[in-house]
């Protein structure tokens, strides 16, 4: 059972999930499946490798050791929906390993038959992101997805060895190849839950709205447009049964709560990604949504 | 019991999974942290060439470089009775498989070098898999026998059609290459005695070039210590197999059980991979001690 607030957090972690999942169908539809995946694929590796990077730039500007054990416990970009249930096998600086036992991505994608298109996202973002904050010298091992039918559990094996890496980059990652270092007394802390989900929708929306013009021209921004009014539809559909569920009006105020993205569409969050990406998303999700409120 | 030729394979397969860690012991010894840097990199330029030589000869043959042909055209590791797998998936963009026995982790364990055995499984299987798929493959081994904790090994090694540049895609996959037809190909896998001195030769080529690299003659010091002491491990594994099968201790149970031929000039495989002293150095280092050996019988 879970608390009203745990319910918010799982409604906007969902809507993402949607999000993903109706821009992925209506990609595979309109370019091709092929395309589409090399699309998808695509958009988030840049996703997954922006995170990474940023991440590193943050843990080292902070004075923290950039090492596996930070990527994923000291100042992170995204914190999981109470509804992720694993086991942590190895938290070391040079070995991660992680087995996850229910997903709320798996679950969303594999109960509306997005299994495969949800594959994208688990084989492609965390390896990239890996990969841009150990810059190119870690190891990822998915070898088990929940959203691969053969599979009942994740399992993530990663390493970064200090014998793969040059000795600068040592001395950046483990506090032992750097005699004298003393780790911040304030590490860090972790985004909130609600500006994680908030940073990965509009990151993976974005990214798959420039890979898709990229490779498909306006037929791709198209494709993206179309997935994004799938969407709205679905997120409002969602969202009135959500309120109804908790004695809730749907109002500015509910939205604010369970959904991913403010709906005035100025957010700072939004700096860095192309105009047309916000201006999309303004004209075929929030303003449609603010309207339904209204 | 295991017949005699079924002890052999086994033998052969012991010996050159060995070989890593008597060698990979030494230069861990002598240089730490920076003998396991080169290490790691001989054990990747090992890898890669094995990768190299099975994309070679698939195109040769004409088939498709992908997974489903990596893990069912050929193959350059002779089989171990003792090996248990179980496919789960084979297709030309994934073969997803667990080793539930792994007779190379088992005798690592055995001589208590699991650590020296988790290089080699983090560094060969990526190295070899994904060069074999022009670097495009990822090769996913979450579960690994040589990882304490670890049950099995998970081995997912994919090739993602769409993640290839344009022309790549036609030499891989049949779907992006209208009119190919499958050649039909019969590749007898790689036998025992070749199979092994053929991997035992790169393997130990590989760790010299790169451990010389870094540390000169002391490098070469570290594999010469290395040779010697696997060996006289080697000759004693020949001489309890010929004492279990009844057989006399000499040359034949050596050769039959070793997968480096004593003499080298008896064998063509060392073409290609004679620099850097490497035959000179099996020849004063190595055959010396197993010629003692099997002089006390």
């Amino acid at each position: 059972m879970y608390t009203y607030e745990d319910i918010k957090l799982q409604n906007q972690q969902d809507a993402f999930s949607a999000m993903y999942l109706c821009i992925a169908r209506s990609v595979t539809d309109l370019c091709g499946r092929r395309v589409g995946e090399r699309i998808l694929r695509e958009a988030c590796r840049r996703a997954g490798r922006a995170s990474g990077l940023q991440q590193r730039e943050h843990l080292r500007q902070a004075g923290v050791k950039t090492n596996l054990h930070t990527l994923y416990h000291c100042g992170r970009d995204f914190v999981e929906d109470p509804r992720v249930r694993g086991q942590e096998i190895f938290d070391e600086e040079d070995r991660q390993i992680w087995e996850i036992y229910t997903c709320p991505l798996a679950d969303y994608w594999n109960r509306r038959d997005g299994g495969k298109l949800g594959s994208f996202y688990c084989e492609e973002y965390q390896y990239a992101r890996l990969l841009a904050y150990t810059e190119n010298v870690g190891q990822l091992n998915l070898s088990k997805e929940l959203t691969c039918p053969r599979d009942n559990f994740c399992r993530f094996s990663l390493f970064f060895r200090e014998a793969n890496m040059s000795r600068e980059r040592a001395k950046e990652a483990f506090a032992h190849c750097d005699p004298g270092y003393e780790a911040p007394k304030d590490p860090p802390a972790d985004v909130s839950f609600g500006e994680g989900i908030r940073d990965m929708t509009i990151s993976i929306y974005a990214n798959i709205l420039e890979t898709a013009r990229e490779i498909c021209g306006r037929e791709g921004v198209c494709a993206v447009a179309e997935g994004l009014k799938r969407w709205t539809a679905e997120a409002l559909a969602a969202m009135r049964v959500q309120a109804d569920h908790t004695l809730c009006p749907l109002d500015a105020g509910f939205v604010e709560k369970n959904f991913p993205l403010p709906l005035d569409g100025a957010d700072p969050a939004w700096n860095g990604y192309e105009d047309e990406a916000r201006d999309l998303m303004r004209r075929l999700v929030l303003e449609p949504i603010a309207a339904e409120l209204a | 019991m295991y017949s005699y030729e079924e002890q052999c394979v086994m033998d052969l397969s012991d010996n050159y999974t060995l070989l890593y860690s008597f060698l990979g012991r030494e230069v861990l010894d002598a240089f730490g942290v920076e003998g396991e840097r080169a290490f790691r990199e001989g054990t990747r330029r090992y890898g890669r060439d094995r990768g190299q030589c099975s994309r070679e000869k698939h195109q040769a043959l004409g088939v498709k470089i992908n997974m489903k042909s990596l893990f069912s055209v050929g193959g350059d590791l002779p089989p171990d009775p003792r090996f248990h797998r179980e496919l789960q998936e084979l297709n030309p963009e994934e073969r997803v498989s667990h080793t539930l026995v792994c007779p190379m982790a088992d005798i690592w364990k055995a001589y208590g070098e699991r650590a020296i055995g988790r290089m080699y499984c983090e560094e060969f299987h990526p190295a070899c898999y994904n060069h074999y798929a022009f670097d495009y493959g990822h090769t996913n081994l979450a579960k690994t026998l040589t990882q304490e904790k670890d049950e099995y090994c998970a081995f997912n090694v994919v090739l993602r059609a769409e993640n290839l540049p344009e022309e790549l895609k036609p030499l891989c996959f049949a779907e992006y290459d209208p009119g190919y037809v499958e050649p039909k190909v019969e590749v007898p896998k790689a036998n025992g005695k070749r199979g092994f001195e053929t991997l035992s030769i790169k393997l130990y080529y590989y760790l010299l070039e790169a451990v010389q690299e870094s540390f000169g003659e002391e490098g070469t010091a570290a594999i010469a210590r290395g040779l010697e002491k696997m060996a006289l491990d080697g000759a004693q594994r020949a001489r309890n197999t010929a004492k279990a099968y009844d057989r006399p201790f000499d040359e034949q149970v050596v050769y039959d059980t070793y997968p480096l031929t004593l003499d080298p000039s008896k064998t063509d495989l060392w073409e290609g991979y004679r620099a850097h002293g490497a035959v000179e150095l099996f020849e004063r280092c190595f055959v010396p001690v197993v010629r003692t050996e099997l002089a006390k019988g």
